[in-house]
């Protein structure tokens, strides 16, 4: 299996405007040779979800960095099985919480995501590198 | 919304009037105390006597002053007042200075219901629940009141795709400047609005400063190149000089330039004198008569450092930049805005230390040099072949042009969000930290520049040891925000 | 005089109310045993000459009949989607909006011991649904291959993903199954499209299970169709609320119907929150919603709602309404327990009337909290913000309570107060100054009835015999 075999949707969820997060993981997704589908910014779930389907996507990537990502990021999986994407997998990443008990408590955060279906939850501090791992190792590929 | 095709044409009266009935004054309650344009212009002449903003721009870019431009917005009126009175009397702002007021982001998006909420929450909660001043909402008696309190020009700025409501609502009460822009709103705001569209928009309003202009109030419309705070210096020449181009045709006779600028002394200043040169020769050149220019500079908006010390050194290069390179227009940031919208004591000591930093500075500009003159030409034949590829394709009409450009990718930058944009340029910076193309995707980019471009990105390679590269270009998005 | 028969076919009792079309009047009311084991029409007919023998009109002047019926178990389905919140959510509220009563619901794959639940619940139709348009079609073909393997006799809709709707059908009739295949409930993930599917429920109703529940002696009566008494009701409070062309509506509305086996809350309302700044989230509410809680019946499940309000709180708010409480000698857990098994059981002594309220007030308490949707409030980096799950009712103008416990017309208020806004409970968004009705005269599913044929006579008369109560303070 090889990573142009794999496509991957990612965008900035609810009405979180910031760019930064997900434009850097479709460069580096891309560069890694992962097929990608940006959706940009202010993405409500059902479009992440309707481009999966659309793209016949093996992952999706989730950016937030306004700190209501937890809001956000809820249902999020219930969507996906229903949508027949019951196996996709879900990542998210940036300021995901932002009330200080939970940012300065990550497995809290860590546990909170996983409760909601996602297989993995990154800080913002991540790189393109990890994330690259990751998907690599999650979906199979051969490094 | 539009079908036709989009032009770089004059509106007649008779579609502007139509689109004023029906598309604008229509879209809230408060559109039906602006009706008669006529007596909104009275209105707004006698309102802007001695706070004119292309007036007291012209007036400081021959003198050789400069203008201090504090941003501010509340939600409720008298929180509006209350800030620009106090940081007007506490600072000394008067008389070298102009204000930069914004709307909240219901506004900015038409959700005037929801900001009709928010005005409600805050009068309940006694504080300001809203992110800048709803100026739809409130209308122009309201927004007329704000003038009276201001001893300074008043721009109003509209961020939005279609700010339409707001302009004529922010004119009507004397303010005399709104915004005028076209690729900078897309780049810089919008996900999915077609350039064509935005263009259409902004021809409105273009139009309407021009009829205040024609009614007797000078009006000095910004045109913007804010973008995403990662764009090329010649990306930003090029949005100028053709934004400068399609208001022109409307009939504005001055313009702010507001440059989003990449903290490179050499660069950012090569880039306006580019943009200020370029304005005046396209529209002698496309037969707009007698149009000015004034030069300003608008804070990174790149990411900031999430710390006080670190954000005040930002501001103050940020103020030493146009100070250096003698342009006019000061627009400051407030260290709040890291974590919040800018309070009004924030904002004061924003004035006090840009102020106190053209007080340390005097006179002192910077030298002409090889490198600014070198520097200079290559921004120059860039933004050249950009426009000249535009008018080409476009046959002669900028607006056209630049949608075609825009649709065969050779218009480009990065990080944004817009779909349209095609998204295929890198840049990284050089070992001066000016910023350079890595890649420039299917930018036009005469061979020269290119070279020269390859050429600095050299310099850093070998002075860091290590080949450019998409992980060059990720840190170099946060050269500024890391903390050590 | 332009009589109009209006007709319920209950559980237990056959009823029979006759208005005055004309002179907009209700003329009265006659009810009688329900006969269904035997022939309906017995019971029916029992009814029927105690109204002509009780009233003064004649047999001709009557121009038209009209019945609902909840006999012989009402109109049972059970309901089967994927996800929980997503199809099976859409499933429930498309049953529940027919007048159907749920009585199952299963998500994802349903197993051999799923499917002995299903054919043992003795249910009317089988819903089944899952996956979006395009969506998830595994799920489905493997529920309906399970079904179809069943011993289930009972009609079986399908209102699932659209792509594999003729295979889910193929494999059903393969096997001897009826299937009627309707539109997906929720065919995409943000739009649930209920109508389609409810359509066909009343269909099978009318086709079949009046057919299949002896209740045809009935329909020859009435010389029309009958419709479950819950749809009855809820196009009672839709036209009570909304009005017609001719006739304003009283506007928004909660109607409390608190039974021996179920306690039913019907809401017309927008539902959206006060604060357009709030975040929503969840399926999109409907403007008519009707919700039924098995658990929560003053009879079957006395004991239920003793269990899930607490000793203690029972005894004290009994104790608030019977002040002398502390004189009698009642063990009220012995009692509530006594209320479950004989559920015919008539209240005779105050102590016992107001044991009836405590747990009516108690069960709506309950019911309403479950109904109505929840705000609270959440921290992100740009300030405080609120999250609302669910319907909003916090502003809605009337409240009215029908059935059992309303008729004795004693103490309403207490239990109309249980259905409102509390600060003790105050995420739950249940309408803060509603002015608030009895349906004293239990008419309005005859309202419903008449909704249909003679919206504007029919609003006339609920507003004129709908009893306004005082409000507990």
């Amino acid at each position: 299996m090889q990573a142009a075999d794999k496509h991957i949707v990612i965008g900035t969820i609810g009405s979180d405007a910031h760019m930064i997060g997900a434009w850097v993981l479709q460069k580096g997704l891309a560069a890694a040779g992962f097929g990608v589908t940006l959706l940009g910014a202010a993405v409500p779930q059902e479009e992440f979800v309707n481009a999966a389907i659309e793209t016949h996507a093996d992952a999706i990537l989730v950016s937030s960095l306004y700190g209501m990502g937890i809001l956000d990021c809820e249902g999020l999986r219930d969507k996906c099985v229903e949508a027949g994407l019951k196996n996709i997998l879900l990542y998210a990443g940036g300021n995901v919480a932002a009330p200080l008990e939970l940012q300065s408590n990550w497995p809290e955060i860590e546990k909170r995501f996983t409760e909601m279906g996602f297989n993995r939850v990154y800080r913002n501090t991540v790189t393109v590198n990890e994330v690259v791992a990751a998907l690599k190792s999650d979906l199979g590929i051969d490094s | 919304m539009f079908t036709e095709k989009v032009a770089n044409k004059r509106l007649t009266d008779e579609e502007f009037f139509r689109i004023r009935r029906e598309e604008v004054l229509s879209q809230w309650e408060t559109g039906k105390d602006i009706e008669n344009l006529q007596e909104c212009i009275a209105a707004a002449k006698e309102l802007s006597e001695g706070k004119n903003h292309a007036l007291r721009f012209l007036e400081a870019k021959r003198n050789g002053t400069f203008i201090l431009i504090p941003q501010f917005g509340r939600a409720l009126t008298e929180y509006m007042i209350e800030g620009i009175t106090y940081v007007e009397s506490e600072t000394g702002l008067v008389p070298d200075g102009a204000w930069n007021l914004y709307s909240d982001s219901y506004t900015r998006k038409k959700e005037f219901r929801k900001a009709a909420a928010g005005i409600e929450r805050s009068r309940k909660e006694g504080m300001s629940m809203l992110n800048g001043w709803p100026i739809v909402n409130f209308g122009v008696e309201e927004a007329r009141k704000i003038t009276k309190a201001s001893k300074l020009p008043l721009h109003f700025v509209t961020c939005d795709e279609d700010a339409r409501l707001a302009s004529e609502i922010a004119l009507a009460a004397g303010w005399t400047a709104n915004s005028v822009t076209s690729l900078q709103e897309c780049i810089s705001h919008s996900t999915t609005i077609t350039l064509a569209d935005e263009i259409r928009l902004m021809q409105y309003d273009a139009r309407l400063a021009a009829r205040y202009q024609e009614g007797g109030v000078p009006q000095c419309p910004w045109n913007t190149s804010h973008l995403t705070g990662y764009d090329s210096p010649g990306y930003h020449s090029f949005v100028h000089v053709s934004e400068a181009v399609l208001a022109a045709e409307q009939g504005v006779k001055c313009q702010f330039l507001s440059h989003g600028i990449g903290m490179n002394l050499l660069q950012d200043i090569a880039m306006i004198r580019v943009s200020e040169k370029l304005c005046y020769e396209y529209c002698a050149r496309m037969g707009y008569e007698g149009v000015e220019f004034v030069a300003g500079v608008f804070p990174f908006l790149g990411a900031w450092p999430p710390r006080d010390d670190e954000s005040n050194a930002m501001i103050a290069w940020n103020a030493a930049i146009p100070a250096l390179g003698g342009f006019p227009g000061m627009i400051l940031k407030c260290q709040d805005e890291a974590f919040a919208t800018p309070t009004k004591e924030g904002m004061a000591r924003s004035v006090r230390l840009a102020r106190h930093m053209l007080t340390v500075m005097g006179s002192q500009r910077i030298p002409e040099s090889a490198a600014l003159r070198q520097e200079e030409a290559m921004i120059e034949l860039e933004v050249r072949t950009l426009l000249e590829k535009c008018l080409e394709i476009g046959d002669g009409d900028m607006a056209v042009g630049l949608c075609k450009g825009v649709a065969a990718g050779w218009v480009d930058t990065m990080v944004t969000p817009w779909r349209h944009n095609p998204g295929k340029v890198l840049l990284v910076r050089d070992a001066q930290g000016a910023v350079r193309y890595l890649d420039a995707g299917n930018v036009p980019l005469p061979a020269e520049v290119k070279q020269y471009h390859l050429a600095k990105i050299a310099e850093r390679e070998s002075r860091d040891g290590r080949k450019a590269n998409m992980d060059m270009v990720v840190e170099d998005l946060q050269f500024a925000s890391k903390l050590p | 005089m332009d009589v109009r028969l209006l007709i319920d076919f209950g559980s237990t009792y056959t009823k029979i109310l006759a208005i005055d079309l004309e002179r907009e009047l209700l003329l009265g009311r006659a009810q009688a045993l329900t006969t269904v084991d035997s022939d309906i029409t017995i019971g029916l007919k029992n009814a029927y000459s105690t109204l002509l023998d009780e009233c003064e009109f004649q047999e001709r002047d009557i121009r038209g009949r009209y019945a609902s019926s909840s006999a012989a178990g009402g109109l049972r389905i059970a309901a089967i989607g994927l996800v929980p919140a997503l199809t099976l959510e859409a499933a429930r509220r498309a049953a529940l909006g027919a007048g159907a009563k749920v009585v199952c619901a299963y998500g994802f794959e349903i197993d051999e011991t799923i499917v002995a639940e299903v054919e043992a619940a003795a249910c009317d139709i089988v819903l089944l649904t899952g996956g979006t348009d395009g969506g998830d079609k595994d799920v489905i073909l493997h529920n309906a291959r399970m079904l179809a393997d069943s011993a289930l006799a009972c009609p079986i809709l399908v209102a699932g993903n659209r792509v594999v709707a003729t295979q889910v059908k193929e494999i059903l009739q393969a096997k001897g199954k009826s299937v009627s295949v309707t539109q997906n409930v929720l065919p995409r993930l943000d739009a649930v499209e209920v109508e389609p599917a409810q359509a066909l429920i009343r269909d099978i109703f009318i086709a079949r299970i009046i057919e299949a529940k002896g209740l045809s002696g009935a329909r020859d009566f009435v010389g029309g169709e009958i419709v479950p008494t819950p749809k009855a009701t809820l196009k009672a409070a839709a036209l009570l609320a909304d009005g017609t062309d001719g006739e304003p509506g009283i506007g928004s509305l909660v109607i409390i119907e608190v039974g021996g086996a179920t306690t039913n809350i019907h809401s017309v309302c927008s539902g959206t929150p006060a604060d357009p700044l709030t975040v929503v989230k969840g399926l999109p509410e409907p403007r008519v919603k009707r919700t039924v809680e098995g658990d929560l019946g003053i009879r079957y499940n006395a004991h239920t709602i003793y269990e899930l309000a607490g000793e203690e709180p029972c005894r004290a708010k009994l104790q608030a309404i019977h002040p002398s409480l502390a004189q009698e000698s009642i063990d009220l857990g012995t009692h509530v327990r006594a209320l479950s098994e004989n559920v015919g059981f008539v209240p005779t002594s105050t102590l016992e009337y107001d044991v009836d309220i405590m747990l009516a007030e108690s069960a709506t308490g309950v019911a309403m909290q479950r109904h109505a949707g929840t705000l609270r409030e959440e921290y992100s980096a740009v300030g405080a913000y609120k999250v609302q799950y669910g319907k909003n009712l916090l502003d809605v103008e009337n409240l009215i309570g029908t059935g059992g416990i309303f008729k004795y017309g004693y103490r309403p208020e207490r239990v109309l107060a249980a259905a409102q806004f509390s600060l003790s409970t105050p995420w739950s968004l249940m309408p803060r100054v509603p002015k608030t009705y009895v349906d004293s005269e239990y008419f309005l599913y005859g309202i419903g009835l008449l909704a249909d044929h003679f919206p504007e006579q029919a609003l006339r008369i609920a507003k004129k015999y709908l009893r306004p109560t005082q409000r507990d303070e």
